[in-house]
């Protein structure tokens, strides 16, 4: 018998890396750790600047003219320009400055609001160098681009931190307490588990409002706006490059009279934004430069706001695209803070002096372990069924984005991928006709078993039973450990324990019947802990001719042995 | 450095489950700590991530640079000490330090059989699942019968 051990192994403790290893990554930390200073000098240079503007001396001025101004440049061809004049030192200056490093726009309406906030004749304040009072701006640049400052810090921990930990001396060896692993561990995990879920509710939540909640409130409150004819001055379709690829949007300029004014405008609907899919924006642009004389609704009380596209429609359901992030987040965020209750593995998770427990070996058997109990199923038929659902709606929802966006031959590429896709949409197939068989029901007694003891087992099965030709009933023993390797969490399992508990073609003997087992003493008994299991299960298999064969596990308790001693088995 | 020992009696370290373990610790340190806890727990050790159980501890205040004491424990009825293919989970009395990280640890094996249950891997052992199987339906509960 071939005995397999691991003690020892895989405890999280590597081997140390090679010197050319340790060279090899020390660059790489190295990137980081340059990169992240590189541009952390850079934003604290803007944000040095942004502070020396507080300081700059807040002066009244009169607006001179305001307009926005179309420019050839592709990038940002609507630009608001502005005039101004200011009194300082005894002298009048003349400013055209709006907010240093502005230079335009790509939307029309973004310059337009500026000169709605901004009038000719209007006196407001701008704000005056004092070590050069020809040099004024209306709008201060942001101190919030100090925060900024927080994101390359992180890229600098990591290639300070890796390449400190990769050439620190190792500490001299010796036994790590294990105990105090224990103390505090579930309070840590319960925080850092209500943080990952706080930042999930606020970032949920601050995504609703601009996104969600304001465009569908705006959309419903343009049915009262006033359709007004417009006429189109620009249209086409704009690409917008991003890590993610290319998104495209459809952009319309427009101008409409209104009360005697002309105003333009290129709000299409108040969603905004760019998404994959280029054919769909041609159409919307084809649309509006062919059509004659198109309809714009105006807003009454501001005329200067329109927009093309006003009532309910499909796409203003992705505005609720924050919401499962915010259900998610608040949900996981209570959870987390009323935390489950305590495993029963860890008996005592603190250094607090525990009382020494005189056990009685017979108090592994709790009350009413005698009577009988009926198994549930380790996963339900509809259960899998959803599963199988979501992975393969989840997979193809994915792969389909990549296959609507690339080329044909970027798409051989994506075969791999497409048939995993196709292959989870005839797993959900199988799990659909699998809904149909006959459902197998098992009765254990006593309900809980200790090692070396015996129980009954009967099974019955509701529906059509004929169909099934051979039925087997199976005990297994399973180890399962989880772990991490990386930021994914993955599980292993092993069988130790299979047992052919009954086999038979016998239509009689499948419909229902009942068998006595007697569990091995020398092995070991159910486990639970948070990473690490000990399982027993028992494996119903009827098998079914050209259908799905009907597959249930039903996981059973196994206890010490009744009297902490055993026979030896051979 | 200091010096931590653990010394079970009759140099004794297996037990079978809701057995006493006893013994005694001795220390021998630079400087005064604050504490010394002695710790009876099982820890898992293997390819998944480590869980911890403590069972019991004895915590000793100010018990100065020098010293002994005596300890007895009892074991509950489980976990069995054990190793399989991808999991072990492994008993130990740990007597710790504080401040500081001086720790001993004195390893036994908690066991109806007095020694560590081995699980072996069925798939790799097909012989041994024939071999399993065979005195185990020998040992079945009356006849199995159909219709009941």
């Amino acid at each position: 018998m071939r005995i397999v051990s691991c003690r020892g192994t895989g405890d999280g403790v590597s081997k140390p890396a090679s010197i050319l290893g340790r060279l090899g990554l020390s660059l790489f930390f190295l990137l980081f750790f340059a990169m992240g200073s590189l541009f952390e000098v850079f934003i604290l240079r803007e944000a040095g600047r942004a502070l020396g503007q507080r300081a700059w001396k807040k002066t009244p001025c009169t607006i001179v003219t305001s307009e926005v101004r179309e420019r050839s440049d592709s990038e940002s061809p609507y630009a608001f320009s502005i005039s101004y004049r200011y009194d300082c030192g005894g002298k009048t200056h003349n400013g055209s400055v709006y907010k240093r490093g502005y230079s335009g726009s790509s939307a029309y309406s973004a310059a337009q609001d500026l000169v709605q906030r901004y009038p000719a004749g209007q006196t407001t304040v701008c704000h005056v160098n004092p070590a050069n009072a020809d040099e004024a701006v209306l709008k201060r640049d942001s101190i919030l681009i100090g925060l900024v400052a927080l994101f390359p810090l992180l890229f600098v921990a990591i290639g300070a931190g890796g390449i400190y930990f990769l050439w620190r001396r190792p500490s001299p060896a010796q036994a790590k307490p294990i105990a105090p692993m224990v103390i505090g561990a579930k309070t840590k995990s319960k925080y850092a588990a209500a943080i990952f879920f706080a930042v999930f509710a606020i970032a949920g939540g601050a995504m609703l409002y601009p996104l969600g909640i304001r465009p569908i409130a705006r959309t419903l409150d343009a049915d009262s706006w006033t359709p007004t004819p417009c006429k189109v001055l620009r249209a086409e379709v704009r690409s917008h490059d991003s890590d993610d690829g290319t998104t495209y949007s459809a952009y319309i300029l427009y101008q409409y009279e209104f009360e005697g004014r002309t105003y333009k405008a290129d709000r299409y609907d108040f969603l905004g934004g760019s998404s994959s899919g280029y054919q769909g924006k041609a159409r919307i642009v084809a649309q509006y430069q062919s059509a004659v004389a198109p309809i714009c609704y105006v807003n009454p009380e501001d005329p200067s706001e329109a927009v093309l596209k006003r009532g309910f429609h499909a796409k203003l359901l992705l505005a609720l695209f924050p919401l499962p992030f915010l259900l998610v987040g608040v949900g996981g965020l209570v959870y987390a803070v009323r935390g489950k209750g305590r495993d029963a593995s860890r008996p005592a998770a603190s250094t607090e002096p525990v009382p020494d427990r005189r056990v009685d070996s017979l108090s592994v058997l709790r009350a009413g372990d005698a009577r009988p109990a009926v198994l549930r199923p380790r996963f339900s038929v509809s259960g899998k069924l959803i599963g199988a659902v979501v992975v393969a709606v989840f997979w193809n929802g994915i792969i389909s984005i990549f296959v609507f966006n690339t080329s044909s031959f970027e798409k051989i590429f994506l075969l791999p991928f497409i048939a995993i896709g196709v292959g989870l949409i005839g797993l959900v197939a199988y799990q659909f006709l699998a809904l149909f068989n006959p459902r197998p029901a098992l009765e254990l007694s006593p309900a809980v078993i200790p090692l070396g003891g015996a129980a009954a087992l009967r099974w019955s099965f509701a529906g059509q039973v004929s169909r099934i030709t051979e039925f087997t009933l199976t005990l297994r023993g399973i180890e399962e450990a989880k772990y991490r390797k990386g930021t994914s969490t993955y599980t292993d399992k092993n069988t130790f324990c299979e047992m052919e508990l009954y086999r038979t073609s016998d239509l009689a003997e499948i419909a229902s019947g009942q068998v006595g087992l007697v569990l091995p003493g020398d092995t070991m008994h159910s486990f639970s802990a948070e990473n690490n299991k000990i399982i027993w299960t028992i494996e119903i298999r009827g098998d079914i001719e050209r259908w799905p064969d009907v597959k249930e596990s039903f996981e059973i308790e196994v206890t010490p042995a009744v009297n902490g001693r055993q026979e030896r088995h051979g | 450095m200091g010096k931590l020992n653990i010394e079970l009696n009759d140099a004794k370290n297996a037990f079978a489950p809701g057995e006493q373990v006893e013994g005694r610790i001795e220390w021998s340190l630079d400087a005064n700590p604050n504490a010394l806890t002695l710790s009876l727990l099982w820890y898992t050790s293997g390819k998944g991530t480590r869980d911890v159980g403590v069972l019991c501890t004895k915590r000793i205040d100010s018990p100065g640079a020098l010293g002994s004491d005596r300890f007895s424990f009892t074991l509950p009825a489980g976990p069995y000490s054990f190793s399989g293919k991808l999991i072990s989970l492994i008993w130990a009395l740990e007597l710790t330090c504080t401040p500081g990280s001086d720790t001993v640890r004195e390893e036994i094996i908690v066991s109806p059989t007095g020694r560590e249950i081995l699980l072996t891997s069925v798939a790799g052992q097909s012989e041994g699942k024939n071999n399993q199987s065979g005195p185990f339906l020998k040992r079945i509960l009356g006849v199995p019968y159909a219709g009941a």
